[in-house]
C-alpha cells in the first residue's frame, strides 16, 4: 500500500526538513540511488526510516545534511530544504549547527586523539567559550555515562564505545534535528536502549527532531511517530507507526519485532509497542 | 578444537581478560556476548593468534596459539572483522575476494568458481566490479563475510555479523550458519542481536568483568534476568513474553508464542 506522505504530514515553512523530488545517480552508476522521493517532517516528530540494505537510506541521509550533493559527485534533481532553507544555499557550518548528523560507521568522524578532545573540537569550531564548552561536555559525559573513557586515546576504544562518543560529538553541539545512521549497531541492547531514551527526552524536552535508519525496529518503535519504508531508491510507505506495523512491511524486506507479530496474529487491537506493555494488556483481560 | 584455559589479558595496564576457559568442539556454534566493552572482539583475536594471552593459554587444532604462525592459523580460522573498513583494501569486490585465495595458493580454476560462488550466495554479483569502499554499509559488511568465505577455513568467527543486515540477509546468514555446523564448521559469532541468534538457539556465553558469567544454550540462558542485566543484555522478546506470563519455558518461534498465548488464555 502506497501513501503520498503529503497527507499526513502538514507541510508549512516550520518543517524541519522537506524534501522534494529527489533523485540521485552517484557518478558512474546508471541506477539512481534515490529516485523521485517527497516526505516532510514536522518539528518534534521522529522519523523511522527502514528498508533493506543497498535502497537508499544513507544517501538519502547525506542528501539531507547536504553531503550529497557537495561531497558526493552526481546527478542531482530536486531539493532538501531545512527549516525552509534551500541546503544548496547553506554552507557546510551552517548545516552542522543546525542537523547533527551520525555517520553509519563512527570511524568516519572521530578525529582528536582522545574522547574529551574530540568532544571539545566542535565546540571549538563553532567558537563556542571556553566555560561554556567545559559545562556542556561535563554535561554530555554525564548523559552518556562517558566517565571511565573520558580520558581514553579514541583508538583505544571498542567500536561500540566509539559510536557512543561519536553521538556524544553531535549532541554537545545542540542541533534542532538529529540524522542517525543506525546509531545503536554497535551497542549492547542497554546502552542502545538508552541512547534511544535519550532521543526521546531531547524530543519531549526540547522539540528536538530525528530521522533514525534502524534495522532493528524493537528497540526504535516506542519512540517513532512514523516509518518511512524505502525501496529501491524511492519512498513506498510513509505512516505513522502503529499504522505502518499494520501494512506488509515484510514486502519490502522489514521484519517487524517478535511481539508485533504475535499481536498481528492474535488479531490485537490496538498494537502495543513492548514486550512489557503487551503483557500488561494480556493480564487486565 | 578450541581450548581456552584460563586466560589473561591486558591492553598495557588495562585488564581486559580475567580468567576465561571454555572449550569448543568441531561443528559447534558458539555465540560470545556482552555489554560494549567486555572484551569479546579481544577474546575472538585470541582465537587465531593475533593476540597471544598474557597469562593461561589458547590449544586451536591442538596447537598452542604462542608457537603456531600466524599465517598457519589465519588460513584455518577465518576472521571477519567488527569493522568493515578495517578488512576492505582491493580496488574491486571481486579482488577482495579473490586476495586471500591467491595468497593461499588456490588455483585459478578454484579461485573463479569459489569468487563466483560467494558473490551469488551474498547477493553481491552485480556489485563485482565495484571499489568495496563505495557499497552501502551492509553491502560492505556482507562483502567481508563472502571474503572469508571463499577460502572455506574450517572455523569460523563473526564478529558483529549483522550490523548493517536486514531481515532478508540475516535469514540467509542464519542459514549459512546452521549449514557450515552441518558441514562440520565451527562457527564463533560476537553479536549485541540476540534476536537474531534466537531461532539458532546456539551456545551461548556471557562475558562480564573478564569472566565467563553464564555458558549455555541462549534460550535456556534467557530466562535468568541477573545475569542478563549484570551483562548489559536485555532478553529477546519472547524470552520476555513467556516470562511475562508466568512460563519457564520460552518459545523458539513465533507461531509457537501464538500457541502458548492462546493456551494460556484458556487456562
Ligand atoms: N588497543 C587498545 N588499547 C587499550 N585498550 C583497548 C584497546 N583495544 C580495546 N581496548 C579496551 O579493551 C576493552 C575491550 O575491548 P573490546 O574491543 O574487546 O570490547 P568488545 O566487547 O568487543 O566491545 P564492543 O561490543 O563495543 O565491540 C574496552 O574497554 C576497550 O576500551
Ligand atoms: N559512493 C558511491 N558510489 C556508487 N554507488 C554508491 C555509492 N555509495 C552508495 N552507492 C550505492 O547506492 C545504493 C544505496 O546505498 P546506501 O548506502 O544509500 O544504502 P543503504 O540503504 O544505506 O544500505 P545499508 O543498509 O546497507 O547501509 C547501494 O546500492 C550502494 O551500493
Ligand atoms: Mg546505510
Ligand atoms: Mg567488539
Amino acid at each position: 500500500m502506497f501513501i503520498n506522505p503529503f497527507k499526513k504530514i502538514k507541510h508549512s515553512k516550520l518543517d524541519v526538513v522537506e524534501v522534494k523530488n529527489l533523485t540521485f545517480y552517484y557518478s558512474g552508476s546508471s541506477r539512481p540511488a534515490l529516485e523521485n522521493v517527497n516526505f516532510g517532517l514536522a518539528g518534534g516528530s521522529v522519523l523511522l526510516l527502514v528498508g533493506v540494505s543497498g535502497c537508499g537510506k544513507t544517501t538519502l541521509l547525506r542528501s539531507i545534511v547536504g553531503l550529497v550533493p557537495k561531497f558526493y559527485a552526481g546527478k542531482y534533481e530536486g531539493s532538501v530544504l531545512l527549516n525552509g532553507k534551500n541546503i544548496n544555499e547553506m554552507d557546510m557550518p551552517e548545516i552542522s549547527q543546525y542537523v547533527g548528523y551520525l555517520f553509519q560507521n563512527p570511524d568516519n568522524q572521530l578525529f582528536s586523539y582522545t574522547v574529551e578532545r574530540d568532544l571539545a573540537f566542535g565546540l571549538e569550531n563553532l567558537g563556542v567559550e571556553k566555560s561554556e564548552a567545559i559545562k556542556r561536555i561535563d554535561e554530555i559525559i554525564q548523559l552518556l555515562s562517558l566517565d571511565g573513557i573520558r580520558k581514553k586515546p579514541i583508538y583505544e576504544l571498542s567500536d561500540g564505545q566509539k559510536q557512543v562518543v561519536a553521538l556524544a560529538g553531535i549532541l554537545v553541539l545542540r542541533p534542532k534535528l538529529l540524522v542517525l545512521d543506525e546509531p545503536t549497531s554497535l551497542l549492547d541492547p542497554r546502552t542502545a536502549l538508552s541512547i534511544i531514551n535519550i532521543v526521546k527526552m531531547l524530543k519531549d524536552k526540547f522539540g528536538i527532531s530525528a530521522i533514525i535508519v534502524e534495522h532493528r525496529l524493537e528497540l526504535a518503535l516506542e519512540i517513532s511517530d512514523y516509518i518511512m519504508v524505502m525501496a529501491g531508491g524511492s519512498v513506498k510507505m510513509f505512516d505513522s507507526t502503529r499504522q505502518a506495523l499494520r501494512n506488509r512491511l515484510q514486502d519490502y524486506g522489514v521484519a517487524v519485532p517478535p511481539v508485533i507479530s504475535v499481536q498481528r496474529e492474535l488479531m490485537c487491537d490496538p498494537l502495543e509497542l513492548t514486550v512489557k506493555d503487551f503483557v500488561g494488556r494480556l493480564h487486565a483481560r | 578444537m578450541i581450548e581456552v584455559n584460563d586466560i589473561y589479558f591486558s591492553y598495557d595496564d588495562y585488564q581486559v581478560l580475567n580468567g576465561i576457559s571454555f572449550k569448543v568442539k568441531t561443528g559447534e556454534v558458539l555465540a560470545v556476548v556482552g555489554s560494549n566493552g567486555s572484551g569479546k572482539t579481544t577474546l575472538l583475536k585470541h582465537l587465531n593468534g593475533i593476540l597471544k594471552p598474557k597469562r593461561g593459554s589458547v590449544k586451536v587444532f591442538g596447537m598452542d596459539t604462542g608457537s603456531v604462525k600466524i599465517s598457519e592459523l589465519s588460513r584455518r580460522v577465518g576472521l571477519v572483522m567488527q569493522n568493515s573498513d578495517h578488512q576492505l583494501f582491493a580496488s574491486s569486490v571481486t579482488d577482495e575476494i579473490s586476495f586471500a585465495l591467491r595468497n593461499f595458493g588456490f588455483s585459478k580454476i578454484e579461485i573463479d568458481s569459489h569468487v563466483r560462488e560467494v558473490l551469488d550466495e551474498f547477493g553481491l554479483y552485480e556489485f563485482r566490479n565495484r571499489p568495496p569502499l563505495s557499497l552501502s554499509g551492509g553491502e560492505k559488511k556482507r562483502l567481508c563475510i563472502a571474503t572469508v568465505m571463499a577460502w572455506q577455513p574450517e572455523i569460523v568467527m563473526l564478529d558483529e555479523p549483522t550490523v548493517g543486515q536486514d531481515a532478508v540477509n540475516k535469514k540467509n546468514l542464519r542459514k549459512i550458519i546452521n549449514r557450515l555446523s552441518q558441514d562440520g564448521k565451527t562457527v564463533i559469532i560476537s553479536t549485541h542481536d540476540l534476536e537474531f541468534l534466537w531461532p539458532i538457539n546456539p551456545r551461548t556465553i556471557v562475558i562480564s568483568h573478564g569472566k565467563v558469567l553464564t555458558d549455555g544454550s541462549l534460550r535456556s540462558i534467557s530466562l535468568n534476568g541477573t545475569v542478563f542485566a549484570s551483562a548489559n543484555l536485555i532478553a529477546p522478546q519472547l524470552a520476555a513474553l513467556a516470562s511475562g506470563i508466568g512460563l519457564n519455558e520460552p518459545p523458539a518461534d513465533e507461531a509457537q508464542a501464538v500457541e502458548m498465548i492462546k493456551q494460556w488464555q484458556k487456562a
